[in-house]
C-alpha cells in the first residue's frame, strides 16, 4: 500500500487501531499511524493535504459504513 | 438560439439554476465582468456555486444540475470560466462538481473557504473521481479580496454553516453582493460570524445589486438562536437522567453538534459521534482548525471509545434527522447489524424540524423507534412539551431579509434566488418594503446587466439541465474489505447515466451525455487517456464559453 490507496488504508487503519479516534486524529498522528501499518511501503514523499484528507475520510468510511448524507440538507 | 452579447461595460448576472420553477437547489450563477481596463479583451467571467437540485429523486434522478455544455471546456481547450467560487459546502451548492469531472469537463480553479474546499474534495473522493481530475483549490479567508476575472471579489462571513461566505463583487462599473445561504445568529459557535457593521459599510460605500437567499423568507416567526436551542437540548437531556439518549441531526449541522456537546457536558455525559456524514464532516472541520471539541467543551468520542461507559452516561449524536436509510437513526430503527442499540428506556431526540419531502419517511422512522420502546422527542414535540424550539432554519427568515436589505441598501436592484415562486415573491416583497427595487424571477436564464446607468434584463437564455440517474445495473467495486462491522464489505462507486433536460426538468434527450469510460473508476492506471466524452451540443450549446 502507498498513500494513494485511500480505501485500503482506511480499512487497514480501522482494523489496526479499533480504538483510534478518526474524528480528532491530527495530521502528524495520522501519518505516524499509516506509516506503521504492516504492508505500507516505505516512501520518502510525504502526502499532500488532499491525500491525507482522503485517507482520513477513508478511515471514517471504513468505520462508519455507507454514506448517509441527505440531499435535502441545504434546504434545512 | 441567439446568444446574448455581454460586450458593454458592467457586471452581468445570470441565474443558471437557483430560480427554478420546480423547486429549490442546483444553485449555479454566472457572472461576467466587462471593464474598461483589462488587457485581455476587457471581458472575464466566473461561476458561483455548482450544486445539485433537491427532490430530483421523485423524477428518478439522483441529481439535477445546470448543464456544463457551453459553460465548461474540456482539458486542453481554451475558454471557459476563470474560476468557480463556492459559497459553502452544502450539496445544493457544490454537489455537481463530482458529476462534471467524470463527464470529461475541466473545472476551473475553485475559490472557497478552507472547510468548503475540504468538503468538495471529500465529495470527489467519495465519488471515486481520480485526483488528477480534481480542480485546483485556492483557499479564501474571511475578509480577503481577490482579483478574479476583472472584478475585486471579497469573501464576507455569513451565518449558515462553517465556512459560509457571501461574495462582494465589484468592478470599475458596478458592484453586486451575492449572499449565498445565510441567516443572522451571533450565537452560532463555529467560525466567524456575519458582522452587521461590515455589511453596513459595504452598503454605505455604494452597492448596486443584491442577489439573495429566499428559502425561509416567507417565515414570519422570530428566529430562535442556537444558544436558545442549546439551552432547550440541555433541559431535555437533564429530564432524561438515567436513560440512554440518542440525538439525531443532519451530518452538516456542526453548530448543532456543539450545542448537543454542551448539553452532554452540562449533564455529565460523554459525547459520542456516529454516522458517516456527521463523523466525516466533524473530522474535516477538526483537521481544518474548526475546533468542535473546544467549542463544545468536551471530547468527541467514537462509539468504540465509549463502549465501556454506561449508556446513561453517554449522549450519542448521530445522523438521520431526515430519516435517511443509511443513517444512524434509520439503521437503529430497523435494528440492523451494527446499528445503535434502542432499548425501551432509550430517549431519541430529533433536533431538526421535518420538511415536506421527508415527512412520511420521518414519521415511519419515528413509528419504528417507538415500536421498539423508545421515547422520541421531535422538534415539534419539544415545543409542545414546553422545552422550546430545538431547531431553526439555516436560512434567512423575514426579519433577517429585512435586516440584510436595510444594511446593504442596494441602489438598483434586489434579485431573490434560491427559492420556489412563493419564496422568491416573499423575499421580493421584503426588499420592496425597505425601498429596494426588485427583479423576482420564477425561471432561470435572464441575463441582467448592472452598469452605472442602471440594472436591466438584456435578454433571456433558458439554460438546460442534466439529470443524473444512478445505474443500478452497473456494479463497480473496489477490492473486497474484511468483514469489519458487517456493513462495508465493499465500497461501490455509483455509476450514472445522464439525460439532458430543459429548464423545467422535462427530458430533452435521454442519455445525451455519457461518462468518459473509467473516468470514475478507481485505480485505472491510464485514466488520463480515457476517451473523450460523447457530448451532443444543442443550438444553445457553446455560447457561454466564448461569448463576449
Amino acid at each position: 500500500m502507498d498513500w494513494n490507496d485511500g480505501h485500503a488504508l482506511g480499512r487497514a487503519l480501522r482494523d489496526a487501531y479499533p480504538s483510534g479516534n478518526y474524528v480528532t486524529v491530527s495530521d502528524a498522528e495520522l501519518i505516524d499511524l499509516v506509516t506503521a501499518l504492516p504492508g505500507f511501503g516505505k516512501t520518502a514523499v510525504p502526502p499532500d493535504a488532499a491525500t491525507l484528507m482522503a485517507v482520513r475520510l477513508a478511515w471514517v468510511a471504513a468505520a462508519e459504513g455507507e454514506d448517509d448524507t441527505s440531499p435535502y440538507e441545504g434546504g434545512a | 438560439m441567439a446568444s446574448i452579447e455581454r460586450d458593454q461595460p458592467g457586471i452581468y448576472w445570470q441565474s443558471l439554476m437557483g430560480n427554478n420553477g420546480d423547486g429549490i437547489g442546483g444553485n449555479c450563477h454566472r457572472y461576467d465582468v466587462v471593464t474598461g481596463a483589462r488587457p485581455d479583451g476587457q471581458h472575464g467571467w466566473f461561476l458561483v456555486d455548482y450544486g445539485v437540485k433537491f427532490g430530483a429523486g421523485r423524477k428518478g434522478y439522483a441529481a439535477e444540475f445546470a448543464s456544463p455544455e457551453g459553460l465548461l471546456v474540456h482539458p486542453g481547450e481554451g475558454g471557459g470560466p476563470e474560476a468557480l467560487l463556492l459559497t459553502h459546502a452544502h450539496e445544493d451548492h457544490l454537489g455537481a462538481v463530482r458529476h462534471l469531472l467524470p463527464l470529461g469537463y475541466r473545472c476551473p480553479p475553485v475559490y472557497a473557504r478552507a472547510f468548503t474546499a475540504a468538503m468538495l474534495n471529500k465529495s470527489l473522493a467519495d465519488a471515486g473521481v481520480e485526483k488528477n481530475r480534481w480542480p485546483e483549490i485556492r483557499i479564501a479567508r474571511t475578509g480577503e479580496t481577490v482579483e478574479i476575472a476583472g472584478a475585486r471579489v471579497s469573501f464576507v462571513a455569513m451565518d449558515h454553516m462553517p465556512g459560509a461566505t457571501a461574495l462582494h463583487i465589484a468592478s470599475d462599473q458596478a458592484s453586486v453582493f451575492h449572499t449565498g445561504d445565510y441567516r443572522f445568529d451571533a450565537t452560532l459557535p463555529l467560525g466567524p460570524r456575519a458582522d452587521p457593521a461590515v455589511l453596513r459599510a459595504i452598503g454605505q460605500a455604494g452597492l448596486d445589486m443584491v442577489v439573495s437567499d429566499s428559502t425561509a423568507a416567507p417565515v414570519t416567526d422570530a428566529p430562535v438562536t442556537e444558544a436558545e436551542i442549546a439551552h432547550a437540548l440541555e433541559r431535555i437531556v437533564a429530564d432524561n437522567a438515567g436513560r440512554p439518549v440518542i440525538a439525531g441531526i443532519l451530518g452538516s449541522q456542526l453548530d448543532r453538534l456543539v450545542s448537543l456537546g454542551r448539553a452532554a457536558k452540562a449533564n455529565d455525559r460523554a459525547l459520542v459521534l456516529s454516522g458517516r456524514s456527521l463523523v466525516a464532516n466533524a473530522a474535516v472541520a477538526q483537521a481544518g482548525g474548526i475546533d468542535i471539541e473546544a467549542a463544545a467543551g468536551t471530547p468527541l468520542l467514537t462509539p468504540r471509545q465509549a463502549a465501556e461507559l454506561p449508556a446513561e452516561k453517554v449522549l450519542v449524536v448521530t445522523t438521520g434527522a431526515f430519516a435517511q436509510p443509511n443513517s444512524g437513526l434509520g439503521r437503529a430503527s430497523r435494528n440492523q447489524p451494527g446499528a445503535l442499540s434502542i432499548t425501551p428506556d432509550t430517549t431519541v431526540v430529533i433536533a431538526q424540524r421535518e420538511i415536506p419531502p421527508v415527512r412520511e419517511a420521518q414519521a415511519a422512522m419515528v413509528a419504528r423507534l417507538e415500536a421498539r420502546g423508545a421515547t422520541v422527542v421531535t422538534a415539534e414535540r419539544a415545543v409542545a412539551a414546553g422545552y422550546g424550539p430545538i431547531h431553526q432554519s439555516g436560512h434567512a427568515v423575514e426579519r433577517d431579509c429585512r435586516l440584510l436589505y436595510t444594511l446593504l441598501r442596494p441602489r438598483m436592484l434586489a434579485a431573490p434566488v434560491h427559492g420556489n415562486a412563493a419564496q422568491i415573491t416573499a423575499n421580493g416583497r421584503l426588499a420592496r418594503s425597505v425601498g429596494v427595487p426588485v427583479l423576482a424571477l420564477d425561471r432561470n436564464g435572464a441575463v441582467v446587466r448592472v452598469a452605472p446607468d442602471g440594472a436591466r434584463v438584456i435578454g433571456v437564455q433558458p439554460p438546460e439541465r442534466i439529470g443524473a440517474r444512478e445505474r443500478t445495473d452497473v456494479v463497480r467495486q473496489l477490492p473486497k474489505a474484511s468483514p469489519g462491522q458487517g456493513r462495508d464489505s465493499h465500497f461501490p462507486v455509483p455509476v450514472f447515466s445522464y439525460d439532458r433536460l430543459d429548464d423545467a426538468g422535462a427530458v430533452v434527450l435521454r442519455s445525451g451525455l455519457e461518462t468518459a469510460q473509467g473516468a470514475t473508476r478507481p485505480k485505472r492506471p491510464d485514466a488520463s487517456a480515457a476517451p473523450r466524452v460523447a457530448v451532443h451540443h444543442t443550438a444553445a450549446g457553446r455560447e457561454g464559453s466564448r461569448s463576449r
